[in-house]
């Protein structure tokens, strides 16, 4: 589904990401962990098309990162970190909007913008500007604007991000529904959701992957009891 | 061109909704030409007469939409909206369609408004209303893609600062509401190059029916239309990788 090979970013003498290499399956939710600055962003950002990498190459759904980006473009979607929402615009025509710019039809538009807004739990709002919905529901709205172009992979950056502890559980719900039907790529600083969410794990530093594998994988490698405390033990290796 | 249409609709809504688009835009400009007719009734200066201001005060309403425009794309970019968007399969064209078209409406509706206004305070109803208004397209198309450039290069704060500095500008080498001889020969020359009072010009001499020429300053308005263009489509498609 996804494969990368060699792939490096640098953006002058900064190396962001370093010789990555990558294979995510079709339907595996996979994690990217690692501290502010360890390259998940920008690793995000090359494999949806959104950054050249300086080298290296990658594939996805066997398509060419950069010559087959159009087709990749419409069969891909994200939420990113900052929650991307019209924030003059209502939920529904949020959903709209963003079905229309990825091109279906208007006979299809309001009827996905409904499923939309019942499968993420926004009927009551569904006529509120963005801009006046909680954090919680706003992320909820972001997320739901990226599944409405019925992507086959999914990225998600920090999606639960300073949300409060029921509205990231409510986000975890539907983000388990998704599991195994999208290809999933999330990144995030809570390594709790890293481990309650994850097929497999990536854990990097300064640009390049230091660990990878499934949660038990990772504490085999480590020795340590908890996803949490692999993770500090693989970064003050390289600290130290 | 679906997908740029929605990206347009989007946009439209966006700076329609917000109420400052109708307080700086409409109602400002609605409330100068109201103020300058109760100072011409005491004052009888030629600039002040609504044939002169009318023109002068749609064209400084203009403006605005630069700076609607301009703190749009600005935002879209702080709140990642843009990072959404260029995931989606637009392309460059759809982008420069979506940005630019917001402003045909909001500025139809601004000159709408001060033509109207100006029938109020004395303009005669005649066709030359239509020519005025449709000589106004060239620098409404300039408005928008300055507030495209704007918008591509600068942050919120960039371009509520510069665009302030461009509506002011704009009034005063425009000689929206003065003369621009008592500016001195050597300002008059800067704004002579300028394309604010070849503008306002160009719909002064139609709207008062006078037989002077209008095509050098619509040239001048148009030319200036066409180079933010290119730099809007050069700028955007280099900041953001297109």
């Amino acid at each position: 589904m996804i494969e990368a090979k060699h792939l490096t970013k640098k953006f002058g003498d900064v190396v962001a990401v370093d010789d990555l290499n990558l294979f995510i399956a079709r339907g595996e939710l996979f994690s990217l962990l690692g501290l502010n600055g360890a390259g998940k962003t920008t690793t995000i950002k090359m494999l949806s098309c959104l950054m050249r990498p300086t080298t290296g190459e990658a594939t996805i759904m066997n398509k060419h990162l950069i010559k087959d980006a159009q087709y990749i473009k419409q069969r891909i979607n994200v939420s990113p970190q900052e929650t991307a929402i019209a924030p003059n615009l209502n939920v529904i025509e949020n959903l709209k909007m963003i079905a229309g710019i990825y091109g279906f039809s208007r006979h299809d538009i309001p009827q996905k913008a409904d499923e939309m807004v019942a499968a993420f739990n926004l009927s009551d709002v569904r006529k509120k500007k963005a801009r006046l919905l909680s954090g919680g529901m706003q992320r909820r709205l972001s997320v739901a604007m990226a599944l409405i172009t019925e992507p086959e992979i999914l990225f998600l950056d920090e999606p639960t991000l300073g949300l409060d502890v029921i509205a990231r559980r409510e986000l975890w719900a539907i983000i388990r529904q998704l599991k195994g039907k999208k290809t999933i790529i999330l990144t995030t600083h809570y390594l709790e959701e890293a481990e309650a969410l994850s097929d497999r794990v990536a854990i990097m530093y300064k640009g390049r992957i230091k660990a990878i594998g499934t949660v038990g994988e990772l504490l085999d490698q480590t020795g340590a009891d908890t996803l949490e405390n692999a993770f500090i033990l693989l970064n003050e290796r390289e600290i130290i | 061109m679906m997908k740029a249409a929605w990206l347009a609709k989007r946009n439209s809504k966006e700076i329609l909704r917000d109420p400052l688009s109708l307080v700086l835009g409409v109602l400002l400009p609605v409330f100068l030409i109201v103020l300058f007719y109760i100072i011409s009734k005491n004052a009888p200066i030629e600039v002040f007469n609504s044939v002169n201001i009318v023109p002068g005060v749609t064209v400084f309403g203009f403006t605005f939409t630069t700076m609607f425009i301009g703190l749009l794309i600005a935002k879209d970019k702080s709140s990642s909206f843009l990072t959404r968007l260029f995931i989606s399969p637009l392309k460059s064209r759809d982008y420069i369609f979506g940005y630019f078209f917001p402003s045909l409406p909001v500025s139809f509706i601004i000159a709408v408004c001060c033509l109207l206004t100006g029938i109020l305070v004395g303009i005669p109803l005649s066709w030359n209303l239509l020519f005025t208004f449709l000589s106004f397209l060239p620098f409404i198309i300039f408005s928008s893609f300055i507030g495209v450039f704007l918008g591509t290069l600068c942050n919120e704060n960039q371009v509520v600062a510069l665009g302030n500095i461009y509506i002011i500008s704009s009034a005063m080498l425009g000689g929206a509401w003065m003369d621009l001889n008592v500016l001195g020969k050597n300002i008059k020359s800067v704004t002579d190059v300028l394309p604010f009072s070849h503008a306002i010009e160009a719909s002064r001499i139609i709207l008062s029916g006078r037989p002077d020429n209008i095509w050098a300053h619509l040239l001048i308005v148009t030319g200036y239309a066409i180079l933010f263009f290119f730099l809007s489509i050069f700028f955007f498609n280099k900041k953001m990788n297109l």
